[in-house]
C-alpha cells in the first residue's frame, strides 16, 4: 500500500513538473514607454566683443558692428506652435541699440529684432510657428549700434536670454 | 446651501485648481539657452569737410574807400560727429606769412556748439572755431572771406586750411 | 529551478526501489527506464518596464531622443540541443522604435540589437543544453518630430528549434 501511494506521487510530481516546464518557454514582459513634452535650446558659445569704433561725420549714429559667430539648435516635440523669445537681464541704456536676428527653417524668423529694451519676463518674440522636431546649427546674428549722442561705453557684459516656450 | 449646491461649488472649485495647476504646468514647458555679450563704444571724433577748393579773387575796388572790396565764399560745409565731452573744433592754416587777410566765420551751425564770431588765420597756433561740441553731430557753413589793402599789392597766396576736433 | 527538481526526482526514482526493498531479504533485479523529455524554461525577474523619455533624454538639434533600460534578466534552461531565443512584441503599429539586446549572455550567442516588431527575431542563439541568463537591454527611440505619447508593449520571449 505504502509502495502504491509512493509511487502515485511521484507520478503525479513529474507530470506536474513537466507540464510546468514546457508551460514557461516562452515569457511575456510589458514595457511602456512613455516620451513627455520636451523643449531643448542650446547655443554654440558667446558672440564676440560688439565694440562701435567708427562713425560718420554729419551723422548722429554710430556705425553699427555685427556678430554672427555663433549659432543655437532646438529640439522640441511639442506642437507648431512653438516660439523663441528673446530677452536681456536688463534694458540698455538709451542711445543704444541692440538687435538680434535668428535664422530659422523649422519656424518664422521674425527677421531683424530689436531687444534693447527687453528685460527678464518681458522677452519679444525672435522666432514663431517653430513645428516639432529638431533645428541645429542655426545662425544667430547680432547688432549693436550707438548714437553719438549717448556718448562712450566702457565694456559692459549683457546676458541674452533665448527661450524655447510654447 | 442645499447639499446640491453645496457638492456643485465643490466640483467647481476643483476645476479651477485643476485649470490653475494645468496652466502653471503649461507654463513650465519650456528650455532656455544664454549668452554673453560684451558691448563698448570707444570715442571716436569725425570730421568731414564738403567743397573742393575754394578760389577767392579780390578784384573789385570799393568807390567811397577806394579800397579792394573782400572776397568772400561761403560754398564750404563742415561736417563732425563726436561722442565724446567737451570737445571743440580748430582751425588752422599753413601759410604762416600770409600777407593778405583771411577770416573764417562759421554760419549756421546746427544743434550743438558755438560757434566764435569770426576767426582771423594768421599763421599763429590754431584758433577755436566751434566750442562746446559734446555727445552730438552737427555741421555749419564755412564762410570765408579775404580782404587786402592798397598797400599789400598784389598777389597770390596759397593756403591749406585744417579744422580739428580736439579737447575743449 | 523546475531542471533541479527533476534531476532530483530522477535520482530518486533510481534509488527508491532500493529504499523500498531494503527490509527485504534476497534480491531481485529489474529494468528502470529513466526518460528526460525535453524541457525548456523561460524566465523573467520583472513583469513590467516604465521607460520615460523627458528633457534630459534630448539633445538641441537632434530629432532622435533615446532612453535604455537594463534592469531586466532573462533567465533559461532547455535540455535540448540547437536552441534559440526570439523576441516580438504584440504592439503593431508603435509610435516610437523599442530595442533589445541580450547584453552578457552566460551561454550562447547574442544576436544583433533587435528592433521589435509583432514578427519575431533573435534574441539568443545556441542556448542549446544549458542554463544560463543575461541582461536586457532595452532602448526607446523617439523622434521628437513624432510628438509626445507613449507606447505599451507586451514582449513575448520565446525558446525556438534554432
Amino acid at each position: 500500500m505504502k509502495k502504491s501511494i509512493f509511487g502515485i506521487t511521484l507520478l503525479a510530481a513529474c507530470v506536474l513538473m513537466i507540464n510546468g516546464a514546457y508551460a514557461q518557454a516562452s515569457a511575456n514582459q510589458t514595457v511602456n514607454l512613455s516620451v513627455n513634452t520636451v523643449y531643448k535650446i542650446a547655443t554654440s558659445g558667446n558672440p564676440g566683443a560688439l565694440t562701435v569704433t567708427t562713425g560718420t561725420a554729419g551723422t548722429d549714429a554710430l556705425t553699427s558692428v555685427s556678430d554672427a559667430s555663433t549659432t543655437y539648435s532646438i529640439t522640441q516635440n511639442f506642437g507648431p506652435t512653438v516660439k523663441i523669445t528673446a530677452n536681456l537681464d536688463a534694458v540698455l541704456q538709451s542711445g543704444y541699440t541692440l538687435q538680434l536676428n535668428l535664422a530659422s527653417s523649422k519656424g518664422t524668423s521674425a527677421g531683424t529684432v530689436d531687444i534693447s529694451n527687453t528685460s527678464t519676463g518681458s522677452g519679444v518674440s525672435v522666432v514663431t510657428g517653430i513645428g516639432m522636431g529638431a533645428d541645429a546649427g542655426k545662425s544667430i546674428t547680432y547688432t549693436f549700434s550707438a548714437l553719438a549722442s549717448a556718448g562712450t561705453l566702457t565694456s559692459t557684459t549683457k546676458t541674452v536670454t533665448l527661450t524655447l516656450t510654447n | 446651501m442645499k447639499p446640491k449646491t453645496q457638492n456643485m461649488a465643490r466640483n467647481l472649485a476643483g476645476s479651477i485648481l485643476l485649470l490653475v495647476n494645468l496652466t502653471s504646468f503649461s507654463n513650465a514647458q519650456m528650455s532656455s539657452a544664454t549668452q554673453i555679450l560684451t558691448l563698448s563704444v570707444k570715442e571716436l571724433n569725425a570730421i568731414d569737410l564738403v567743397g573742393g577748393e575754394i578760389d577767392l579773387q579780390i578784384n573789385r575796388v570799393s568807390e567811397t574807400t577806394n579800397q579792394p572790396l573782400p572776397a568772400e565764399n561761403a560754398g564750404s560745409r563742415l561736417l563732425w560727429t563726436s561722442n565724446g565731452e567737451n570737445r571743440k573744433i580748430t582751425v588752422a592754416t599753413n601759410n604762416t606769412a600770409a600777407r593778405f587777410s583771411l577770416r573764417i566765420i562759421a554760419k549756421n551751425v546746427s544743434t550743438s556748439g558755438s560757434s566764435a564770431t569770426e576767426v582771423i588765420l594768421n599763421g599763429d597756433a590754431p584758433k577755436d572755431l566751434i566750442r562746446s561740441v559734446s555727445r552730438s553731430s552737427g555741421s555749419c557753413t564755412i564762410k570765408y572771406i579775404a580782404a587786402a589793402d592798397v598797400s599789400e599789392g598784389t598777389g597770390t597766396e596759397h593756403h591749406l586750411v585744417t579744422y580739428t576736433i580736439t579737447g575743449g | 529551478m523546475t531542471l533541479k527538481c527533476f534531476s532530483g526526482f530522477a535520482i530518486l526514482m533510481v534509488l527508491a526501489p532500493s529504499l523500498a526493498f531494503s527490509q527485504v531479504y534476497g534480491t531481485a533485479g529489474h529494468i528502470v527506464t529513466v526518460k528526460v523529455q525535453p524541457v525548456t524554461v523561460l524566465q523573467l525577474n520583472a513583469g513590467i518596464v516604465n521607460m520615460n523619455i523627458t528633457g534630459a533624454n534630448a539633445v538641441a538639434g537632434q530629432d532622435q531622443m533615446t532612453v535604455t533600460d537594463q534592469t531586466t534578466s532573462l533567465l533559461w534552461g532547455t535540455n535540448s540541443s540547437t536552441k534559440k531565443i526570439s523576441v516580438s512584441t504584440s504592439l503593431a503599429s508603435p509610435l516610437y522604435t523599442l530595442k533589445v539586446l541580450a547584453v552578457s549572455p552566460t551561454v550562447g550567442t547574442a544576436a544583433p540589437q533587435v528592433t521589435l516588431s509583432t514578427l519575431g527575431a533573435d534574441l539568443l542563439l545556441n542556448i542549446g543544453r544549458s542554463s544560463g541568463s543575461c541582461k536586457l537591454q532595452y532602448t526607446g527611440i523617439a523622434l521628437a518630430s513624432k510628438g509626445a505619447g507613449s507606447d505599451s508593449h507586451t514582449i513575448t520571449f520565446t525558446v525556438q528549434t534554432q
